[in-house]
């Protein structure tokens, strides 16, 4: 059974009657032990959806479900109260920027310490007390170890603006750590990186997909820094996941025309060859909320759009594939079109 | 400013961060040591190299965001203290954090209008009108010139950054990181735009990226900096293919064979087959 089981999320962002759907009825099921890559285009919506998912409240946005269940168990039919804390206990998540979700005022290690489980009341009392205080330094150093830093001392007693964003990231993936997470959120963790520090993160991911069996999902809106480690791949344009799959086959065969530009981008960057050559592009632009297109989202940019694309796809799912187009691409013909 | 002298000339250029005088006399470290190089005209270069080796700084100092401590930087044969309207126009930047290099107060279409009416002596409707060319060149819908920066996805501002760099149709374009973090259509499309400045009008650019690929493809010219010294510096294709100091061979190790190295034999098939496109 899926760790996480959503049906039709939407969110809505926007002042009332005004409010635009960006994301559209999206379901999502997260699975224990695996790698889940949520690709798509800025603007696409992968970040709210994360965003969603943890149920985070803000301003001017709205979410609504149809089903929404955490191992099992329905937190639609629950108390906001008691439906925050099984979040907050079992998923966590690393927004964008990492300056900006650590607090400024603290030391690293005080705010290592406030996400790790609370020492009990009679330790505190205790003759222990020193024991564990110890132990939860060491456990802080390991956490940081963990996601790549070597010089913890200074880390550790130092504040957030006297380290640089390479630094801050990989201290937000121990704090995110520390809680022991089912699931782990992660909004372009390595976007920033050099690439021995992105192999880092992503070995330190897949150790703990493997290892601890937690359910990952990144967003990356590159395919390029992820797609050795991934194991699924969730395609997103215009706030509707237009294709789901494993990786050997999305790679292989991919289905929806977008996913196939994707690759087929990648592909060439990647190839070895003559210098300075263009590389092929989607015309057209991403869509704007304010004024979608009926039927196929993707419709406009499509070569193989066709009369039937102005009625809506709907998400055709079998055993191991997942699109939402009228014409799929068929085996092979990633190589072969345009 | 003659014609035969190189587009950007640095001599023995050293930098490192003003610090209070005590810290200054028993810490000295140098971000950049000893920085010589010169590119010519037409020419684009990229600058990689790992973290914390200083590219952000170099970028910055030809920017003129930094002053180098010591050593000169020549613009077009002439310092920036000479001809200081040449490095504002021609020299443009592309902010790494486009959320804080936008002014949240202002319309994208001021933000855009803001080099133009500073460098140029323009009248309102051939603003408006170069401001719509340079908001299509970067793929961005005209109805944008009207909102503001929080409206805005962030792809989007990444855009609008680029095309207030574009808009003086400078010489240079300087990119710290900015290219690597769009998406790939974006980037494909950037990476295109690029070098059709490149190719038609003569702009170079000088971008700091982890992304080999993406260097192989745009630029001429490759500088390798390790802790702020330079260690190969030369023609992209030769480096990239024959790579002469232990920097280099271990970020195109990593980039290369640890990076890629399982998805290449799913994809093998696909890198012989995939056709040469035509723009």
């Amino acid at each position: 059974m899926a760790l996480l089981d959503i049906r039709n999320l939407s969110v809505r962002v926007g002042p009332g009657r005004d409010a635009l759907t960006v994301v559209d009825r999206i379901s999502l099921t997260v699975n224990e032990g695996r790698i889940l890559a949520l690709v798509g285009a800025s603007g696409s919506g992968k970040s709210l959806l994360m965003q969603a998912v943890m149920m985070l409240r803000r301003d001017n946005i709205s979410y609504s479900a149809d089903r929404f269940k955490l191992d099992g168990e329905d937190l639609l039919k629950i108390p906001s109260r008691k439906r925050r804390r099984i979040i907050g206990q079992n998923i966590s998540f690393i927004m964008q920027d990492p300056r900006q979700s650590l607090d400024p005022t603290m030391k690293i290690r005080d705010q290592i310490y406030e996400v790790m489980p609370r020492i009990p009341w009679y330790h505190v009392l205790s003759r222990l007390k020193n024991f564990f205080r110890r132990t939860r330094s060491k456990t802080a150093a390991a956490l940081l170890h963990r996601s790549g830093i070597r010089d913890h001392e200074r880390i550790l007693g130092s504040y957030p603006a006297q380290l640089s964003d390479v630094e801050c990231q990989k201290i937000m993936l121990a704090i995110a750590l520390a809680s022991k997470p089912r699931i782990l959120l992660l909004d372009e963790p390595v976007v920033n990186l050099e690439t021995a520090s992105r192999l880092q993160v992503l070995k330190l991911l897949d150790r703990c997909a493997k290892n601890d069996r937690t359910a990952v999902v990144v967003i990356c809106n590159d395919l390029a820094s992820v797609y050795n480690f991934a194991d699924e791949f969730a395609f997103m344009y215009a706030g509707q996941i237009v294709e789901r799959g494993s990786r050997d086959r999305i790679l292989n065969n991919p289905r929806h025309p977008y996913t196939a530009s994707l690759i087929r981008t990648m592909l060439e960057l990647g190839r070895n060859g003559r210098l300075k050559r263009y590389l092929p592009v989607l015309s057209g632009k991403h869509p704007d909320y304010r004024s979608m297109p009926v039927g196929c989202r993707f419709g406009a940019r499509c070569r193989r759009a066709r009369r039937e694309c102005n009625r809506e796809p709907e998400m055709i799912i079998s055993k191991n594939e997942q699109y939402r187009c009228h014409f799929p691409l068929e085996d092979g013909a990633l190589y072969e079109d345009e | 400013m003659n014609s035969g002298d190189p587009l950007i000339r640095l001599s023995g250029v050293c930098y490192r961060e003003h610090s209070p005088w005590f810290s200054r006399l028993f810490r000295a470290e140098y971000i950049l040591k000893d920085i010589s190089f010169s590119l010519e005209d037409g020419e684009s270069m990229a600058v990689v190299g790992d973290e914390d080796s200083g590219k952000s700084e170099l970028i910055a100092l030809i920017a003129g965001l930094l002053e180098p401590t010591r050593g000169r930087i020549l613009y077009s044969g002439q310092t920036a203290a000479a001809n200081p309207r040449n490095r504002a126009r021609n020299f443009r930047m592309i902010f790494q954090d486009q959320e804080t290099s936008l002014n949240r107060k202002l319309r994208i279409r001021d933000i855009l209008q803001i080099p133009l009416l500073i460098n140029t002596g323009m009248d309102r409707r051939e603003r408006l009108e170069r401001i719509a060319d340079t908001l299509n060149l970067v793929d961005l819908p005209e109805s944008i010139a009207g909102r503001y920066p929080s409206e805005l996805s962030h792809g989007q501002m990444k855009r609008v950054s680029f095309a207030r760099a574009l808009i003086l149709n400078p010489r240079v374009i300087l990119a710290d990181k900015s290219i690597s973090s769009f998406d790939p259509n974006l980037r494909a499309h950037i990476c295109n735009m690029l070098l059709r400045l490149q190719k038609e009008r003569r702009i170079s650019s000088i971008i700091t990226t982890s992304d080999l690929d993406l260097v192989r493809n745009i630029s001429d010219r490759l500088l390798v900096l390790d802790r702020g010294e330079i260690v190969e510096f030369g023609d992209t294709r030769k480096i990239l293919s024959a790579p002469q100091s232990p920097t280099a061979t271990r970020l195109l190790m990593n980039y290369y064979n640890e990076y890629r190295c399982d998805a290449d034999h799913v994809l093998e098939r696909g890198r012989k087959a995939v056709k040469h496109h035509e723009f």
